[in-house]
């Protein structure tokens, strides 16, 4: 028997906006798209040589750049949310699909789309030892503010609110010693590892 | 030289040739500005990092099939 609580999805310039303000109503913005666009996106996967996981990393990476559109202010609405999602999920799928086409040992792919890093296992892994061994070095207020700033693209002013700082400018003061430190942390590693070599 | 966005994602992702990496160390070394991308790429890959682990956590509750959350 069914039951009649079909959840009512919120509009698409309400996920809009919520993914902008950040905290709880980005948590729900996101887990809104991802329940509503799991099935045709793994329908779509399924038909194409994929699996369900496949599916789940595709739909997953599609969000993120979604949500990186829209935190950088380069996302334009001429589409709906799931419209958009879909044909970027299976671009990256189809981009998937070619590139395991592509032997390992080949040289560099220069034809590698820009925003086509997923999966592809080998390499993955690296670049999650490279960002988790250098983010490490880092204290928490540290990793905040250079997310916030970086990454999610706040301005210095909605920062200092979200850390509750005093003003605008403790912020700024607290995101270049942040950002000099952790520029050190880079070099060194480096470093390190050119000596290896 | 101009290093590229690519060029940054290839070295994190350890797809430069021996010789191209170690290149690219040396100007890191010696190029503030490509210094800042490395870094400032690194926060964004770490910020990709902990949205895709957010949204692994999403798929994760709808797989415990949590009743009618919403």
């Amino acid at each position: 028997m069914q039951v009649a609580s079909k959840s009512i999805y919120k509009p698409d310039r309400v996920l809009i906006r919520a993914i902008k303000i950040g905290g709880i109503p980005e948590n729900d913005a996101l887990k809104q798209l991802y329940k509503q666009n799991l099935t045709p996106v793994t329908s779509f996967v399924l038909k194409n040589s994929g699996s369900e996981i496949d599916a789940k990393e595709m739909l997953q990476e599609a969000i993120i750049t979604l949500y990186e559109n829209i935190k950088s202010g380069q996302f334009e609405a001429k589409a709906k949310l799931s419209t958009y999602l879909f044909s970027v999920a299976k671009n990256k799928w189809y981009s998937q699909l070619k590139r395991k086409e592509i032997p390992t040992e080949s040289p560099v792919d220069k034809n590698t789309p820009n925003n086509g890093f997923t999966i592809l296992d080998q390499e993955s892994i690296q670049r999650n030892e490279w960002v988790i061994g250098l983010m490490n070095h880092l204290k928490n207020d540290c990793k905040e503010i250079l997310i916030y700033s970086i990454y999610q693209k706040y301005s210095m002013s909605e920062i200092a609110e979200m850390m509750n700082f005093k003003n605008e400018q403790i912020a700024r003061n607290k995101k270049s010693k942040c950002l000099g430190y952790f520029k050190k942390i880079v070099l060194d590693y480096t470093k390190a590892n050119q000596q290896i070599l | 030289m101009r290093y590229s966005d690519e060029h940054i994602d290839q070295f994190i992702a350890g797809r430069l040739s021996s010789e191209d990496e170690a290149n690219f160390k040396r100007a890191v070394d010696s190029n503030e500005e490509l210094l800042l991308r490395l870094t400032e790429r690194t926060v964004r890959l770490y910020g990709q990092q902990k949205l895709r682990s957010k949204l692994r956590d999403i798929d994760n509750d709808l797989e415990g099939g949590s009743p009618n959350r919403d």
